[in-house]
């Protein structure tokens, strides 16, 4: 019984792994460059991905009206707060359809990290084809998307700070 | 109590923390996954002859436009079919059905959760 138990984990385990897709990657294997977009910030100051070329970017898509994006929030800001000087950077798209609750939230959690509204859902869905909230793209320097990671995920945890800080280290 | 822990653990494995997996259309404030096997989003979109509509406004190919139609309105229903679809589309391409949906008063992915 104990071994079925067992058995049925590993498998649920290996499912869950499977949603950090490799959509990453195109028909032949090959790494995506993410495309690029300019959006403006809760302070109404433009924004664009390629404001951070030479960075690590950790895009984030999410809405203050999705609970675990929520819940991804602070241990995101403890990640940038951790690595931002070392070149690492978190840009959160919010799909909210106002900023108002974008802002608040922002306010009261400390947010420090940048924070985009896509409000037309230009970005979110015409552009990164995005279904599931939260979905995260991790992106390296060169601008080439090298992990989309669907659903929230435990950003404190060593595995994933030990892959943004191997993408630090590469040129 | 080892089965029990290993159930709590299955059980929250089994629950990856999200907000919607697929497409969701959602009008008047209520919201359907496209492709959906259910009367509601049938009667919605089908019935209502919208989703013929919104397909003539949205300047896709022929070909993508009858599959949308085929996968959300014919006993072939499938929303992974239609995953597919939008995942094959080009960006310009979203962004017209996108504008289509909103024109017939759809909105896409809004789902509080």
């Amino acid at each position: 019984m104990r071994r079925s138990y067992v058995l049925i984990l590993v498998f649920i385990i290996s499912l869950s792994l499977s949603a950090r897709e490799s959509l990453a990657k195109d028909a032949a294997g090959m790494a995506k460059s993410a495309p690029t977009f300019t959006l403006t910030d809760i302070t109404g100051k433009k924004v664009s991905l390629s404001d951070f070329k030479g960075k690590v970017v950790l895009l984030n898509f999410w809405a203050t009206w999705c609970v675990p994006c929520r819940e991804e929030m602070l241990p995101l800001n403890k990640l940038y707060a951790d690595l931002k000087n070392k070149g690492f950077v978190v840009l959160a798209v919010s799909i909210d359809p106002a900023e108002e609750s974008v802002k608040t939230f922002i306010t009261e959690k400390a947010i420090t990290f940048p924070v985009v509204m896509d409000s037309e859902k230009e970005v979110y869905f015409d552009l990164y084809a995005v279904l599931v909230l939260p979905t995260s793209f991790l992106i390296d320097k060169n601008g080439m998307i090298v992990e989309k990671i669907l659903g929230e995920m435990d950003w404190g945890s060593p595995e994933i700070k030990e892959k943004i800080r191997a993408l630090l280290r590469m040129r | 109590m080892t089965k029990r822990l290993l159930a709590g653990i299955t059980a929250s494995a089994v629950f990856t923390y999200a907000c919607t997996s697929t497409f969701l259309v959602s009008k008047d404030g209520r919201g359907y996954f496209l492709g959906n096997d259910s009367k509601a989003i049938y009667k919605m979109l089908c019935e209502s002859g919208d989703l013929t509509k919104i397909l003539s406004d949205a300047q896709l190919p022929q070909d993508m436009k009858g599959d949308l139609y085929r996968y959300n309105c014919s006993p072939e229903r499938s929303g992974e079919k239609v995953k597919e679809i939008y995942a094959s589309m080009t960006p310009g391409q979203r962004k017209d059905l996108r504008m289509a949906f909103r024109r017939n008063g759809y909105d896409i992915n809004y789902l509080p959760c």
